[in-house]
């Protein structure tokens, strides 16, 4: 998904790689960013939908509960025609953001729980800010985590070829 | 790997931001082969390869 001037993608145009909270509208919109709205939109007020209308169908129910996973799949198709857009350097290094992102979240998410199962937020005394109940089913919480973690992968792998 | 885009690409009064539009690659990519901080593939090498008219080890060398 290349620009109309034969440019490449960069990592840039969705704010990779920069210090700043928002990045290019544009850029952002050709990466998927519109299904990653399509998640944010559907995820917290389709958990109400459950929680509250808990009489409702269960096809229903499940339709409901799998919109925003549905959505960040479109998003992460969306992404990986981005990256696909690049040049050679920069989608190698987007590539290894997002593996170096994605497996930070992993050990994030697991490593979590077991924190909070050791005692560590108790002793601490940080419950009160909740942080022993992290929302890790949350597809929105995921994707900014994932996002963070990246960019901040990006940050890091990038330094080597500027 | 060592290589001569730098001084193919002064020789004929290019920036790198031109280099970068004639080869399809962003200017960082030009900067990074040209520090040596990157080696292209083979496809992109024989981009630049024919777009300079030399033969590949005529640009390249380890």
């Amino acid at each position: 998904m290349k620009d109309m001037n034969n440019r490449p993608n960069l990592p840039e145009e969705i704010g990779f790689g920069k210090l700043t909270l928002w990045s290019s509208w544009r850029g952002s919109m050709k990466a998927g960013a519109a299904w990653m709205f399509v998640v944010y939109l559907s995820d917290i007020p389709g958990a109400w939908l459950l929680d509250h209308h808990q009489d409702w169908p269960l096809i229903l129910r499940i339709l409901i509960a799998l919109v925003p996973l549905a959505a960040s799949l479109l998003y992460v198709r969306g992404i990986a025609q981005w990256i696909r857009g690049m040049d050679e350097l920069h989608r190698r290094v987007t590539l290894a953001a997002f593996l170096f992102g994605t497996t930070l979240y992993l050990v994030f998410n697991t490593g979590w729980p077991l924190l909070v199962r050791a005692g560590l937020f108790t002793a601490l005394n940080l419950t009160r800010w909740h942080l022993d109940q992290m929302p890790f089913f949350n597809c929105t919480f995921t994707i900014c985590l994932t996002y963070i973690f990246s960019g901040l992968g990006y940050s890091l792998i990038n330094r080597r070829y500027q | 790997m060592k290589n001569k885009l730098r001084e193919l690409r002064a020789a004929r009064e290019w920036s790198q931001s031109d280099l970068a539009d004639k080869l399809g690659v962003s200017r960082q990519t030009v900067n990074a082969i040209e520090t040596g901080r990157y080696d292209p593939s083979l496809p992109l090498a024989f981009k630049i390869a024919r777009l300079f008219k030399m033969p590949i080890e005529g640009i390249f060398e380890e």
